[in-house]
C-alpha cells in the first residue's frame, strides 16, 4: 500500500499522486492511460467526447476539481478540492448497462470496506452508504458503442459545517476519523472493478448473475417499507425483491407488485 | 444490421416437442430484451416448427413512412395516414424515433444539464436529442433523421419500450 496522507496541514487538500496510481492500475484493462485534471468542469464531459473520437476502452480521466458536479434531482454536491476523488472511465461493454451499474457501486463498497475496514451497504440502485449515509455518486452515460462511468466519492475533509448536507452524507475521514489515501482507494476500485468487468464481459449470463446475487447481497433497501419519488410523485410499498435486471420489485399498499426501473429511495 | 435467429430444435418429432417443450420465463425474456438494447442486434426470434415456442423481438426502427410504404398507392396512403394522424404521430415523409427500453426520460444528457433540443429545433442524422434513465443510466436517444423536431414526451415522463419520442420532419 502507498503511503499518502488525505490532506496536508491546513486540510485544503492536496494533488493527486498519479504516478502512484499509474503503478497500482499498470497491470489492469480499466485505468490506462490516466488523464489527470487539476481543474475540470466534468470528467464524465470530456470523457464522452474521448470516446466519440476513439479512445481506448479502460482510458480514466480524473480530477481534483470538478466544478459542474451534480447531485440528482436538482440536489447539490459540494466540491471539496484534493479531498475527493472524481473520475471517469471509458467503457465498451459487450453486456447489458444495468450490470455496469451493479458492478461499479459492488467495486466502490468492497473497495471503501477494504481500505477502511467501514461497513458499505448500497441502497437501490447504485448509491453507496456508510452508516446510512451517501459517500458516493455514480453517474453512467451509455451511447451506441460506448458508455461512460463517472464517479464521485467524498473521501476526506467534512461536511459537518453544512447541515443540509450532512444530514444525508458523509466523507470516509469522518466516518473513519482519519484521513484516507485516495490514490490507494482509487486503485482499489479500479482493481476490483477490473476484476468484474473482466468476467462480465467474458462470463455471460452465469457471471451476470453472480454479479447481480453479491450486488443483491449488499442492498440496504431489501426488506424494508420505503418511499420512492419518482419526479413529483411518491410512491410508498415494501421492497420485496430485485429482478434478473436488477428492477426493483416493489409491494404497493394496495397488493400490487411494480416493477420500478427509475426514481428515488427517500428512507 | 445485426439480426440473431435461433431455432428451438425444429427436427424433434411433434410429440416430442409437446412433451419437452422448452418455455422462457419472464425473466429470460427481460435478459433478451435487455442484450438487444444494449447491443446493435436488430431482432432476435426463437422458433419451433410444429407447436410451442415462438418468440420474435424486433427493435422499433425509426419509422420513416416515406421509405416503408413507398410502394403504395400515393393517394391512398396520404388519404390514410390524414385519417390516423392522430393515432400514429408520423406523416407521410416523417421519421418517428421510439423509446429504446422502459424508463424516464430525460431531456438532458445528465442531471442538472440544459436540454438537448427545444420544440422545433433543427437536428442532425446522429444527434443527441434525449435519453432514457433505467437504473441510473442514462441511455442516449439519437436522431436517426436530419429535420425539424417535434417532441412527443415531456422531460421527467415514464415511458415505454418503443413509445414514440420525437417526430423529425426533413428540411
Amino acid at each position: 500500500m502507498s503511503q499518502h496522507s488525505g490532506s496536508n496541514d491546513n486540510g485544503a487538500g492536496r494533488v493527486l499522486d498519479t504516478e502512484a496510481v499509474r503503478a497500482g492500475v499498470r497491470e489492469l484493462r480499466l485505468g490506462s492511460p490516466l488523464l489527470y485534471f487539476p481543474s475540470i468542469n466534468s470528467t464524465n464531459t470530456y470523457a464522452a467526447s474521448l470516446a466519440r473520437g476513439g479512445a481506448t476502452e479502460g482510458t480514466l480521466l480524473v480530477s481534483d476539481d470538478q466544478t459542474a458536479g451534480r447531485g440528482r434531482i436538482g440536489r447539490i454536491w459540494k466540491s471539496l478540492p484534493g479531498q475527493q476523488l472524481s473520475f471517469s472511465l471509458v467503457l465498451r461493454p459487450a453486456f447489458p448497462p444495468h450490470f455496469l451499474v451493479m458492478a461499479s457501486a459492488l467495486a466502490v463498497a468492497e473497495a471503501i470496506t477494504a481500505i477502511t475496514s467501514l461497513e458499505t451497504g448500497i441502497k437501490w440502485p447504485n448509491d453507496v452508504q456508510v452508516d446510512g449515509y451517501k459517500i458516493c455518486g455514480i453517474l453512467i452515460e451509455t451511447s451506441p458503442g460506448y458508455a461512460i462511468l463517472g464517479i464521485g466519492i467524498n473521501v476526506n475533509g467534512s461536511l459537518r459545517d453544512d447541515p443540509e448536507l450532512a444530514a444525508r452524507a458523509i466523507t470516509l475521514a469522518d466516518a473513519a476519523g482519519h484521513d484516507i489515501s485516495r490514490e490507494d482507494l482509487l486503485i482499489a476500485i479500479l482493481c476490483r472493478l477490473d476484476t468484474l468487468y473482466s468476467s462480465l464481459t467474458s462470463g455471460g449470463d452465469p457471471a451476470w448473475q453472480g454479479l447481480r446475487s453479491d450486488w443483491r447481497a449488499r442492498l440496504v433497501t431489501l426488506g424494508r417499507r420505503i418511499t420512492l419519488l419518482q419526479g413529483e410523485h411518491t410512491v410508498t410499498g415494501h421492497a420485496e425483491d430485485v429482478d434478473a435486471n436488477g428492477a426493483l420489485l416493489l409491494r404497493l399498499d394496495g397488493g400490487v407488485l411494480q416493477t420500478v426501473t427509475w426514481g428515488d429511495v427517500q428512507s | 444490421m445485426a439480426r440473431e435467429r435461433a431455432s428451438g430444435g425444429a427436427s424433434a418429432p411433434p410429440e416430442t416437442a409437446r412433451q419437452e417443450a422448452p418455455a422462457l420465463s419472464i425473466a429470460e425474456i427481460r435478459q433478451l430484451i435487455s442484450l438487444m438494447n444494449s447491443s446493435d442486434i436488430e431482432e432476435i426470434a426463437i422458433e419451433q416448427e410444429a407447436d410451442g415456442l415462438k418468440l420474435l423481438l424486433r427493435k422499433p426502427a425509426p419509422i420513416s413512412v416515406a421509405s416503408g410504404l413507398a410502394a403504395m398507392v400515393e393517394g391512398e396512403l396520404y388519404e390514410t395516414l390524414e385519417d390516423e394522424e392522430d393515432t400514429i404521430g408520423a406523416r407521410v415523409g416523417e421519421v418517428e424515433i421510439g423509446a429504446p427500453l422502459v424508463g424516464v426520460f430525460r431531456l438532458s444528457a445528465k442531471p442538472g444539464s440544459k436540454p438537448l433540443v427545444r420544440d422545433g429545433d433543427i437536428v442532425r442524422e446522429g444527434q443527441h436529442i434525449g435519453a432514457i434513465e433505467s437504473l441510473r443510466v442514462y441511455n442516449e436517444v439519437e436522431s436517426s433523421a436530419a429535420g425539424r423536431v417535434k417532441m412527443l414526451v415531456s422531460d421527467g415522463q415514464p415511458v415505454e419500450y418503443g413509445q414514440p419520442l420525437f417526430i423529425v420532419e426533413p428540411l
